[in-house]
Order: C-alpha cells, then sequence, then structure tokens
C-alpha cells in the first residue's frame, strides 16, 4: 500500500511539474541574436559590439549592432562610407567601399548610421568570404573582421552565438 | 440477485463513504476540466482575436501594454507618436494599410477610441470579415459621418442600454473620477457583434479629439495640423505574400520591425509575438492551478480506496457467505472493482457537468472584466478524457480491495463472525 500511495504522488508531481523549461538555457537561446539572419562578427571584442553581414545575391549589407546580447539594438556609427578588403576562397581580393544607407524609419542619416551596403558582381555566387576594415566607433578607430558564414567570435564559445532564425 | 443488484446494494451500505469518494472525485474532475477548458479557451481566443491586426505601430513601451490597450481596450498606451512618422511607415512598401487611433478617453467603463473611418471601411477584424452596421448581422444606424457623432460596439452598446440617437459626454481619461467634456457625442450607429473585444468599446471620428473642450491648445492645432499631430498608435497592416496555395506575411516583416525599433519614440508591435508571453506570465497560474486538482484526484483516488479497503473488512462474512453459497472467486474480485467502477463513474459524470456549471460562472466574469467572450459548453480534450480517466483510477484504487476479497479465506471468516 505505501509503493501504492508513494507512486501515485510521484505521478501526481511529475504531472504538476513537467512542461518547464530551465530559465537558463532560454536566457541563452535568445542572446545574440541576428537581427537580419545573417552572420554575427564581435567588433574586436564582444563588448564593444557586432557587424552583422548579409550576402544576398550581389548585394552586401552590414549592419552595425550593439555589443554582447544587445544585438537588436542598432549601433549607428559616422563614416559615410567604410572601405572591406574582402578575400574569397580561391585567393582572390577586393576592397569594396559601402555606402552608408540610412534606416529612416529608425531616424538614421548619413553621419548616423548603422547600415552600410555595396552590390558588386565580385560578391556574385559566392557562399564564403573573410573581410577586414577600419572604422571609427565612439572616437576610437576599431578593426572589423568578418569570416562569412562562420562569424568571428574572439573569446567565445561557439555555442553561445544563436546566429540565424530563431 | 443479479450482479449489479448486489453492487448496488453493497454501496448503499456504505453510502456515506460512497458519496464522499465520488463527490470528491467530481470535484477534482470538475477542476481539472474548468483550469484546462479556461486556459485552451482563452489562449485560442486571445491568438485569433489579434488575427485582424498584423502589427501596432507604437510609443516606446511594454508591448504587452500596447497589446492589451488597443486591440483588447484593457489598459491605456503609453505615450504617443507622430502622424507624420505613421505616414512615413505607411509608405513602406511592406505596409498596406495603416489605421491611426487615439485612447484616453471613456464612457461607463468602455475606452472611446478616437479611429480613423477606415477602420469600419478596410479593416477586417477576421480574415474577410468587416464590421457592419447592417440589421440582418446584427447592427444598426450607420457610421460617423460628423465629428459629434459615434459608434458603439454591441457589447458596449448592450450593457449601457444604447439606442440610436442617444447622447453622452466622453470622460478625458480611463478612470473614474476623471473630468467630463462638454461636447455631445450622438450614436449613429451600433456594430454588428463580432466576438472580438472590439465589441466592448465606443468609436468617434479621430479628428474630434483633439479639438474637444479641456484638451489644450497645441492639441486644438492638431485637429488642423497634420505637422504636429501625435497619436496613441496605429494598426497595420502587412503585405502578404503567396506561398502554393496559402497567404502568408511577408518574410521582411523582421527588417522592418528592427528599422522601427531602433526609432528613439516608437516599436513595431507584433501581437502574435507578445501573446505567447503573456501566457508564459500567466501559465505558472495554469500549471499550480493543475497541480492542485491533480492532487484532489489523488486524494480522491486515496478516500476511494480506503473507503473500498474498510467497507471490505466490514463485509468479511457477507463475502464469505457469497462464496460459500457458490459465488466465485473471480465474482467477488469482479464485485468489489464494479463498485470502484460506478463510484469512480458517477463522481466523473457529475464532475464534467459541474466543471461546465462553473465555466458558465467563469465565462460572464471572464465577459464582464476583459471583454473576451469565451463559451460555457465548449469541449477540450480533458472533457472527453475525464470519464475513461477517474474510470481508470478507480479501477486501479479499487484492485487492492479486490484482490484482497479474492484472497479472502472463507471458513475463517465465517468461523470468525460467527
Amino acid at each position: 500500500m505505501k509503493k501504492l500511495i508513494a507512486i501515485l504522488i510521484l505521478t501526481a508531481a511529475a504531472a504538476g511539474c513537467s512542461g518547464g523549461e530551465a530559465p537558463e538555457a532560454h536566457r541563452k537561446a535568445e542572446s545574440h541574436k541576428a537581427p537580419h539572419n545573417g552572420v554575427l562578427n564581435a567588433i574586436e571584442k564582444c563588448s564593444v559590439g557586432h557587424v552583422e553581414a548579409l550576402l544576398e545575391g550581389n548585394k552586401l549589407t552590414l549592419y552595425f549592432v550593439g555589443g554582447h546580447d544587445k544585438t537588436t539594438t542598432s549601433l549607428p556609427i559616422a563614416a559615410e562610407s567604410m572601405e572591406l578588403s574582402i578575400e574569397l576562397e580561391n585567393g582572390s581580393e577586393k576592397i569594396l567601399v559601402l555606402d552608408a544607407k540610412p534606416m529612416k524609419l529608425a531616424g538614421e542619416k548619413i553621419g548616423n548610421c548603422s547600415r552600410f551596403e555595396v552590390a558588386d558582381d565580385f560578391l556574385k555566387g559566392i557562399t564564403r568570404f573573410d573581410a577586414s576594415s577600419e572604422v571609427e566607433i565612439n572616437g576610437t578607430l576599431r578593426t572589423i573582421t568578418i569570416h562569412y558564414p562562420e562569424g568571428y567570435h574572439p573569446g567565445h564559445k561557439e555555442h553561445e552565438h544563436h546566429e540565424g532564425s530563431e | 440477485m443479479s450482479f449489479f443488484k448486489i453492487v448496488l446494494r453493497s454501496l448503499r451500505q456504505h453510502i456515506m463513504s460512497t458519496v464522499l469518494a465520488a463527490f470528491s472525485i467530481a470535484i477534482g474532475t470538475a477542476l481539472l476540466i474548468t483550469v484546462y477548458n479556461l486556459k485552451v479557451q482563452t489562449q485560442e481566443k486571445f491568438e485569433s482575436t489579434g488575427s485582424g491586426v498584423d502589427a501596432i505601430l507604437a510609443p516606446k513601451g511594454s508591448p504587452l501594454q500596447v497589446v492589451l490597450s488597443s486591440i483588447y481596450n484593457l489598459e491605456d498606451m503609453p505615450g504617443e507618436i507622430k502622424w507624420t512618422f505613421v505616414k512615413e511607415v505607411a509608405k513602406s512598401d511592406l505596409v498596406t494599410d495603416v489605421v491611426s487611433f487615439v485612447k484616453g478617453h471613456s464612457f461607463g467603463d468602455f475606452h472611446v477610441n478616437a479611429i480613423e473611418r477606415k477602420f469600419f471601411t478596410e479593416f477586417e477584424y477576421k480574415p474577410g470579415k468587416k464590421f457592419s452596421f447592417v440589421p440582418e448581422d446584427g447592427g444598426s444606424g450607420r457610421l460617423f459621418e460628423k465629428p459629434l457623432e459615434a459608434v458603439a460596439g454591441a457589447e458596449a452598446a448592450k450593457s449601457l442600454g444604447i439606442k440610436l440617437g442617444d447622447k453622452f459626454n466622453p470622460v478625458c481619461g480611463l478612470r473614474s473620477g476623471a473630468p467630463v467634456h462638454k461636447e455631445l457625442i450622438t450614436y449613429v450607429g451600433i456594430m454588428a457583434p463580432t466576438g472580438t473585444p472590439h465589441d466592448f468599446a465606443i468609436y468617434i471620428p479621430l479628428t474630434t479629439v483633439y479639438g474637444m473642450e479641456g484638451h489644450s491648445n497645441k492639441s486644438a492645432e492638431m485637429a488642423e495640423n497634420e505637422e504636429v499631430r501625435t497619436v496613441s498608435g496605429a494598426f497595420i497592416k502587412l503585405r502578404r505574400i503567396k506561398v502554393g496555395s496559402e497567404t502568408m506575411i511577408h518574410p521582411d516583416i523582421h527588417r522592418l520591425k528592427y528599422e522601427i525599433d531602433q526609432n528613439k519614440g516608437a516599436q513595431f508591435v507584433v501581437p502574435n509575438e507578445v501573446l505567447p508571453k503573456l501566457f508564459s506570465i500567466i501559465g505558472w497560474v495554469t500549471k499550480v492551478l493543475t497541480g492542485i486538482s491533480i492532487l484532489v484526484i489523488v486524494i480522491a483516488g486515496l478516500f476511494l480506496f480506503v473507503s473500498m479497503y474498510w467497507a471490505l473488512r466490514e463485509r468479511r462474512r457477507n463475502v464469505a457467505l457469497m462464496r460459500a453459497l457458490g459465488a466465485t472467486r473471480r465474482t467477488v474480485f469482479a464485485l468489489t472493482l464494479t463498485e470502484a467502477f460506478v463510484i469512480a463513474l458517477i463522481g466523473a459524470v457529475f464532475g464534467v457537468i459541474t466543471a461546465h456549471l462553473l465555466l458558465m460562472a467563469g465565462v460572464n466574469m471572464i465577459r464582464a472584466e476583459t471583454g473576451v467572450m469565451l463559451s460555457a459548453t465548449y469541449l477540450t480534450i480533458a472533457d472527453i478524457l475525464a470519464i475513461p480517466g477517474a474510470v481508470a483510477l478507480g479501477i486501479l484504487t479499487g484492485l487492492i480491495p479486490a484482490i484482497q476479497a479474492y484472497r479472502l479465506g472463507v471458513l475463517e471468516n465465517l468461523r470468525m463472525i460467527s
């Protein structure tokens, strides 16, 4: 009889407690979200900010977004354009100039912009590239490193970044 | 004497414990069905109601507050956004329509929403369904055309006893005791019921609100000058694309949302993203209530077990006599198990009935408090599983007493009593 009672109580407890998700696991899944389903690359280190790279056909768009898990917040910079040195897997290289494309609904304008774009046939058909640049962010010259499609996350465990759709 | 007559006579012999066991099973079953039913219905209702609005352009603040205010008329909006900004958003390729509104006024516990006229002519509160004033649909009158005209949602009209031609003074605020505007507004239409929270509001033309007596000069200027005009928010309809035979919202919606969310004064709220958060907030309440219901059912099962156990102990001589008169071990086993089965069945049937009586009271309360209409006759999987589940519990708890009855020694029990 004791066994029966124990089984009944444990069954009830299990039924009542099921369906929960560990808050920590949930928090981690939420962090470092690429807002445009692109590839996040830390700007030198994760705390400074990220560059989200989005390659669509021959168009490359870079979004400057916040550091740590503030990747759904834009990080406008003063540059009107930026030079990006791109290297493909086959060794070919090219310097592309990305122009500021302010997001008007965000209240951005040239000189305070977080979106940069370039369209170039050099980008057509590629699925993998490395790129680098230098931009001034909040008065400090920062080095941009992009590894596409892996992302650039110095000092981070790979599982902490959840790019793409979530 | 037939098998079932013996069962009924036996149950009558311990009628008190039979009734109490059945009652406790009924309570547990009723609680479980009610909690689950309310959860399923509320979730379905909240999610389906928001389908008329793809997104809400709103001031910065809690997205949940925005949804509760703009769609469910349960809160005030967190602030204001510029009319010119709304028009900028309307230019987006991803946006097909925008309907601006101003909240913050009330009458008789109902929100008075100032809204653009196209809300009634273009907006679909459910796919393919627009608001109607046609008597065949249950409406009456017409849409407002002049500044001091209003239309009432079906439930607001019913609750306030509104008739066409009645007049009212809007209250400047959503709380009782707020100042009352001097403008006398006439009801010219009563909307046909939609089964959504839109039924629980009163609507006036958007620009009427700015010039009301008691508002600032700046507000009065907003009626004419669009450059300075602000609104509480705007409902947004998004462009759809065809995927196979189905249509879906354009996948680039997240880009628009990101762009607007970066604006210091505005945000893009998607009700279908916010509502799951609401349910995760109230989810723990459902879990606790479900846990309590399960606990009550478990206790009812234990009670049934104890009552069956003691009833058997008291009736050992009867069982021994039955055995002596030719009843097989299987027969007494089946008799005891059937008793437990009958008690559980009665409890479960009354539990289902009680659940729907509780729901009847609950849905009226929810409708009065939130404007969300639920049904007391709505059936869920809990209704379907309640009776077989309770019967299984009855059989499980009756198993040990039945085995004891099966093993009962005839001679020793006849001798012991005599």
